[in-house]
């Protein structure tokens, strides 16, 4: 199945989207937390975090051998051993900025999306789903950063919070 | 409540570029294409949702400057989909209402900087919420900017979604 159109444009985008949305916010604002205990730093953290294991070095597997095995990642074990959510959001923006331009520039160069492996938990995947699946997890996680800003700004609305009834 | 949250400004500075960035590269035709109703993403278009975002800010600066003007005014609530219909921007290209949207925001967030503990504490009577603040309403309008940027990234995840295989079935 071809990319839907758009996907590496999407993915390319991301870094700017951080950018724009979370460059100057608060240090206060950054720490909020969301109903699962995560923070916008968090968010991005985990962002860079699994760029490299859930994606880049998945692709890099299967184009490397024939139908490799890829192994499900523990998200919350690969982000705690990163040490990424003690690191100032401006580093994490810099650095998935930096990793992303190089990511994309390689994935534009792949010129055989159907080539595949076996996912242990869900069997057959190809290089065009891994790279649709990073465009709907960077989507994912810019909902739950909107979600932790409106949670934010929802505490100053006063009676405006009636119009939601 | 004369408050505004931490995110309040920086949201509302930073929307139209966060949108610009985000929709930079949806192509025109996924940009203006309502969801199907089967995924459970609304019915507006990402080039719906910049439109009413444009509409809403309209409606607030004039609701602030009336609350800045007048002594507790009347701030009449409107049905947001007849407003929107009305006011023109409805089918235009997105490159359009991202441009208007950027220039409304960069127009009048510096005033909303700029006013005072005073002028964020006055009040108007919105006839379903009660009495409101100006910076209620500036919250209000950082909440509202926060809740259609998830609403886009839920459409750009829509969109995504179709080339997903069977990594649809699984978080990472």
């Amino acid at each position: 199945m071809p990319l839907p159109a758009g996907t590496l444009e999407l993915i390319a985008a991301t870094p700017a989207t951080l950018r724009a949305l979370l460059g100057a916010l608060p240090d206060e604002a950054i720490e909020q937390r969301d109903p699962g205990g995560w923070s916008i730093r968090d968010v991005v953290a985990h962002m860079l975090a699994v760029e490299e294991p859930a994606f880049r070095d998945r692709i890099a597997l299967i184009l490397d051998q024939a139908d490799p095995t890829i192994p499900v990642i523990d998200e919350d074990a690969t982000l705690e051993a990163s040490g990424y959510r003690l690191l100032p959001l401006s580093w994490l923006l810099d650095e998935f900025e930096r990793r992303r331009a190089a990511d994309v520039a390689w994935f534009r160069s792949l010129d055989d999306l159907e080539r595949g492996g076996q996912h242990t938990a869900v069997g057959a995947v190809t290089v065009g789903n891994i790279l649709s699946h990073l465009a709907h997890h960077d989507a994912a996680h810019l909902q739950q950063i909107a979600g932790i800003l409106d949670a934010t700004a929802n505490t100053g609305r006063g009676n405006l919070l009636r119009l939601d009834a | 409540m004369t408050a505004l949250t931490p995110v309040t400004i920086p949201t509302l500075r930073a929307t139209p570029s966060t949108l610009r960035a985000m929709l930079e590269g949806v192509p025109e035709d996924v940009r203006q294409a309502a969801p199907a109703p089967e995924v459970g993403a609304g019915d507006w278009s990402m080039a719906t949702v910049v439109a009413h975002l444009i509409d809403g800010h309209r409606r607030q600066v004039g609701r602030i400057r009336l609350m800045v003007e007048q002594d507790n005014p009347v701030l009449q609530n409107v049905d947001e989909w007849a407003a929107m219909e009305a006011s023109g921007l409805l089918g235009a290209a997105t490159e359009e209402l991202l441009g208007t949207f950027a220039a409304l925001r960069a127009a009048d967030v510096p005033w909303y900087e700029r006013l005072t503990d005073e002028q964020l504490g006055r009040t108007g009577m919105h006839s379903v919420g009660g009495e409101v603040t100006v910076a209620n309403i500036l919250n209000h309008a950082a909440y509202h900017d926060a809740q259609h940027l998830g609403q886009i990234a839920r459409l750009i995840e829509v969109a995504a979604h179709a080339g997903r295989g069977n990594m649809r079935l699984v978080d990472l």
